[in-house]
């Protein structure tokens, strides 16, 4: 047996493709073909291979633990959500693995009936059991998801048929079918979370378009088409993810033709992608705000005038020309463009006589103290460079100012530091202002984390009676209209009553594709879906 | 550059040979001639840099006037804050010469002092001090360097300190030997001998025979100093904005090397030109020192 193996495979095409260097020369015609073969076969990959290069990597695929966008990215193409958001705008719930859903007279009981002959990618059949498991994981505290708080006002997951489930909450939820429709509401494979347990979010499997093949850490993300998918099936045959934390190296990507889509093209290349005549660049708006946030918990910000006075102190417009090259917007309300309820107001002007009439009538003398000023270096669009900026802009209308640059992982863990009985109650407090950034789409989330008091992600120490009762009202407010009405009074009062932060600019997302590509579908929270992408 | 001192004998302070500017043409070294005077020309700039510009024009921000190629008005062009280079470089000269000055004077106090000591008073002391100096020798300078950041904090101070304390080793070891064999000569026993004390010996007889070395490393010493201090500052360990430090200054100026390059090219090129000219420079002292170099001359 093992004779006729050699006798095969020894003279056989197979070695040559394995072993072509010790073939000797009479052997040029096999190794022709073998390269032939060899080089084809990449290119055939190459053809249906959609390949996306992100900043950042990814830090788990546990649809219930992570929260950062390149994460979600890859989410999207592995699972599906009961419900999901009709097309890129957070305006309209549609089905997803629900096929329908009902809600009792008393606003406390929705029954989801499911959709059938739906599997996962690892064969266990999609049913009211997968559904629990997925609900009831997420909601235990011993899983420790920091998206737990959410689903809070749930009482209890019941399934009476495998086709139904009934979501019981203990108090009317109108939020409840948004918390359905994110990302980390995804439904796993119950069979593979019990198999996996912890390195679950190293193996995830979903009922999605696409199928978790691999993951090599700092490396890529690898994805195939699943050709049993219920819905729309996806376009490439496989996906691959590959984080490129340097910006100019993601052009660079692009350029020489080893990416397809390249996210977070830095400004200052963008008209180098865009005449380069090898890609084209997408500009799509994104519901990121980035700004600085005022310590209103000690001086001089504990005063609202002094909070007015900054706010006029900074030309935004100069910022955005100069800085970010035109590629994002002054903001015209707390909130930025895609975020639900969303409600615009009149630019903050740039007035520096003004601001500094506010200063001296807070001041007399002037404000004697150091403002002190964080920010990180690398996050967000110039980041850094934006906060220098406004630095400047500070020490014109008579501030001094204090300035510390972070790297990201000390500065989160600084500020959401907790420090009882100082202040703010946070590491914050040991600055005057800081910047950040967020891109939560969910009206009701992004407003609460900044302005109710203490909320965890509260770190301003702000707090304002009409904006609690307000926000208060919302929670349980079944009707939409007059719920969204309450968070645009909420923006009003934080735009124009008392402001916060010092809104900078709202950010846009700059996507490079390589020429030709198409179908790329951009949603305002940075999420892009490329199951429908279709390559040159 | 260290170690080729550390092979060399015992260098004698040069006698009748001129001052260094007539040994440099003498022996046709101009090259080191015109780096003298590049390191003269950015001493007398760092000094005198107020009297042209103010603080106020290297700092502060002026987004309308951002990214300004080189013309009249801006000599070499605005950064990408609007912020005249030329007085941002001249301010980053001051800077990184303070920087350079004060932290080689702390390596070169505590370091000379240690290992003219160790040398003079061999021992199990010494030999532990001397041990110790080996050890953060081993360690790389820049990590050192970055701990003692981390602890002290983001400053010019604290990164004077880092480089300092990170030179002191280099020294220690640098003094140890010919300090050690120093005291075995002839001039120093028969000074011994003549009842002078230790002190006497140190300060009259050995350290004025080690002097030539002291300037030779302190001038390579500074440029790594410039080297260090800009690296740490363009990693984002040096002082805060808007302070225009040239590594700083590289390191915001990065983004735009494809469309501004003149912004890059300002802190860059004076970076280059005074490293180099500090290396030539220690360098063309190194020979004027060495008696060896001398023969026939």
């Amino acid at each position: 047996m093992a004779a006729i193996h050699n006798a095969f495979f020894s003279k056989g095409i197979f070695m040559n493709m394995l072993k072509p260097r010790y073939r000797p020369r009479c052997a040029a015609p096999r190794i022709t073909l073998a390269a032939l073969l060899l080089c084809a076969a990449p290119l055939f990959a190459h053809a249906q291979t959609l390949r996306y290069v992100q900043g950042t990597d990814l830090d788990t695929l546990d649809p219930a633990v992570t929260r950062s966008t390149p994460s979600h990215i890859v989410n999207l193409q592995v699972f599906n959500r009961l419900v999901a958001w009709d097309g890129t705008t957070a305006e309209k719930i549609v089905p997803e693995l629900a096929e329908s859903w009902t809600l009792s007279p008393d606003h406390v009981t929705w029954t989801f009936r499911l959709r059938h002959n739906v599997k996962f990618h690892d064969g266990t059949p999609f049913n009211a059991a997968a559904v629990k498991v997925s609900l009831d994981r997420i909601r235990d505290p011993a899983l420790g998801s920091p998206n737990r708080s959410y689903y809070a006002p749930i009482a209890s997951v019941t399934t009476p048929a495998d086709d139904v489930v009934v979501i019981a909450t203990s108090q009317p939820m109108p939020m409840l079918l948004e918390v359905l429709a994110e990302d980390w509401s995804s439904i796993s494979s119950p069979t593979a979370v019990a198999k996996s347990g912890r390195a679950y979010g190293r193996n995830p499997v979903g009922t999605g378009p696409y199928v978790f093949k691999s993951w090599v850490q700092g490396d890529k993300v690898v994805l195939e088409r699943n050709p049993d998918y219920f819905g729309v099936a996806g376009k490439p045959a496989r996906i691959e993810f590959r984080p490129v934390p340097e910006g100019s190296a993601r052009v660079i990507e692009l350029q020489t033709g080893s990416a397809d889509v390249v996210s977070h093209i830095p400004p200052e290349a963008a008209d180098e992608v865009k005449n380069g005549g090898k890609a084209e660049l997408h500009i799509v708006p994104s519901s990121f705000q980035v700004f600085f946030e005022l310590n209103a918990a000690k001086p001089p910000f504990d005063d609202v005038r002094m909070r007015k006075a900054v706010n006029l102190a900074i030309d935004r417009k100069a910022i955005v020309d100069k800085v970010l090259n035109g590629y994002g917007k002054v903001p015209e309300s707390p909130v930025a463009p895609g975020v639900q309820g969303r409600r615009t107001f009149a630019p903050y002007a740039y007035d520096p006589a003004q601001a500094r009439k506010l200063i001296k009538e807070v001041f007399p003398n002037g404000y004697d103290g150091t403002i002190v000023m964080w920010t990180c270096s690398g996050r967000y669009m110039k980041d850094k460079e934006v906060a220098e900026a406004v630095q400047g802009y500070l020490n014109d209308v008579g501030l001094k100012t204090e300035f510390k640059v972070w790297e990201w992982a000390s500065y989160q863990k600084t500020l959401y530091r907790a420090n009882p009985g100082h202040g703010t109650g946070k590491g914050s407090n040991d600055a005057n202002m800081w910047l950040l950034g967020t891109g939560i789409t969910n009206v009701d989330t992004r407003l609460r984390r900044k302005l109710a008091a203490g909320d965890s992600s509260n770190l301003t120490g702000y707090s304002n009676p009409k904006i609690e009762a307000l926000l208060k009202d919302a929670s349980s407010d079944m009707d939409l209209a007059t719920r969204m009405a309450k968070y645009g009074e909420v923006q009003r009062i934080a735009w124009t009553e008392s402001p916060y932060s010092i809104p900078l600019f709202d950010q846009v997302q700059l996507i490079g594709t390589r020429k030709g590509v198409k179908g790329l579908v951009v949603h305002a929270d940075e999420v892009v879906d490329v199951s429908g992408v279709t390559l040159p | 550059m260290a170690s080729s001192i550390l092979a060399s004998p015992i260098p004698e302070t040069p006698r009748g040979r001129g001052n260094f500017a007539a040994y440099l043409v003498r022996n046709r070294r101009y090259v080191a001639l015109v780096a003298s005077g590049l390191i003269i020309a950015f001493i007398l700039a760092a000094i005198f840099v107020p009297l042209a510009f103010s603080w106020e024009e290297a700092t502060r921000v002026k987004l309308g006037a951002a990214l300004l190629p080189p013309g009249p008005g801006h000599w070499l062009g605005t950064d990408e804050l609007g912020r005249d280079l030329v007085a941002r470089v001249l301010w980053g000269a001051r800077i990184t010469l303070v920087v350079a000055v004060c932290s080689v004077a702390i390596a070169l106090a505590v370091g000379v002092t240690t290992g003219a000591l160790c040398g003079f008073y061999p021992g199990t002391l010494s030999g532990i001090v001397m041990r110790l100096t080996d050890f953060m020798l081993a360690f790389p300078r820049t990590l050192f360097a970055i701990m003692i950041i981390t602890v002290a904090g983001n400053s010019i101070a604290s990164l004077t300190l880092a480089i300092g304390i990170s030179t002191i080793p280099v020294y220690a070891r640098l003094f140890y030997a010919p300090v050690m064999a120093l005291k075995q000569r002839e001039f120093v026993v028969a000074s011994r001998a003549l009842g002078a004390s230790d002190l006497r010996l140190l300060a009259a007889h050995i350290l004025p025979n080690v002097l030539s070395l002291v300037i030779v490393q302190a001038t390579i010493s500074l440029a790594e100093a410039i080297l260090i201090g800009s690296g740490l500052s363009f990693l984002g360990l040096g002082p805060p904005p808007p302070t225009p430090e040239w590594g700083v200054m590289i390191a915001g100026s990065r983004a735009h090397i494809a469309s501004n390059p003149h912004v890059i090219l300002a802190p860059g090129g004076a970076l280059f030109l005074v490293i180099l000219s500090f290396n030539l420079v220690g360098d063309a002292l190194r020979d004027y020192v060495d008696p060896r170099s001398h023969a026939g001359a």
